[in-house]
């Protein structure tokens, strides 16, 4: 099976995801071994996935939190 | 430290363990602050006000995504009925284009850290995602949800969380590309 550029694109997910069947997965791993320009792409689409994950968990914006407190103190008649 | 299974859950432990998160997702999904804002006191109201029915943290937490999710679709509907205007635009945002004043990106592609500016230029190319697109985007790959759970949520089928999720992938990898540099090029 040959699979073309595009192809590699739209296969992306799946194979990124592992759930090719291997029959197509060897033919996308025989395609980016003579394709650079695919090569980077599924990199660069693995790293971005990667990076995306990666963002730091982050707390409440002081000036949000203390509007927050204040809000739920009045609504809850505290 | 979050609430055992033996220990009663209060309105603090709540506020302090889940409304960060309560508000980063809606913040993403709906691209703006106050309306995050807006969501998260609305989610809080609803959690403090039936604190009793739940048996303990994780409980709390599954519940918690879903009533987030639902809050803000429906603060986004009541937007979008609004200013139409602006709704009928979003489809078309293109991603800003690289100006060269971010600088590239140079990190391990094993254990990405990622710097201030990096962390806006992802926040910028996420905001930048059409809505049904950011939507999937954030439950799964930001917040790490199964697809199963997301195609739940938002009433969709797991193939098509699936196409979104590939498809906002794609228009990330376009926007967030240029910035990586080195170990990634063949």
């Amino acid at each position: 099976m040959n699979l073309t550029c595009e192809d590699l694109r739209n296969l992306l997910y799946e194979y990124h995801a592992g759930e090719l069947v291997v029959e197509v997965y060897e033919s996308f791993e025989t395609h980016l071994v003579g394709c650079a320009n695919c090569l980077y792409f599924v990199e660069s689409y693995r790293h971005t996935v990667k990076v995306v994950r990666s963002l730091p968990r982050c707390g409440l914006p002081a000036a949000v939190e203390t509007r927050l407190r204040a809000a739920l103190k009045e609504c809850l008649g505290e | 430290m979050p609430a055992t299974t033996d220990e009663p859950l209060t309105a603090e432990h709540v506020f302090r363990e889940h409304a960060p998160r309560i508000y980063h997702i809606a913040r993403r999904m709906l691209n703006n602050d106050a309306d995050a804002e807006d969501v998260t006191q609305d989610v809080l109201l609803q959690v403090i006000r039936k604190l009793d029915t739940f048996r303990g943290d994780s409980q709390l937490s599954t519940w918690l995504h879903r009533v987030t999710v639902n809050a803000a679709l429906a603060f986004r509907e009541k937007r979008a009925n609004r200013q139409k205007h602006e709704t009928a635009n979003g489809d078309a945002l293109e991603i800003a284009p690289t100006n060269g004043s971010v600088k590239r990106w140079n990190v391990e592609p094993d254990e990405p850290v990622l710097e201030a500016e990096q962390t806006a230029a992802i926040e910028r190319a996420i905001g930048d995602l059409p809505g049904p697109f950011r939507d999937v985007y954030v439950l799964a790959d930001v917040e790490g949800m199964p697809n199963s759970d997301i195609a739940d949520m938002l009433g969709l089928s797991v193939p098509a969380v699936k196409s979104r999720l590939h498809r906002a992938r794609l228009r990330m990898r376009d926007s967030l590309a240029p910035h990586f540099e080195g170990g990634i090029a063949p």
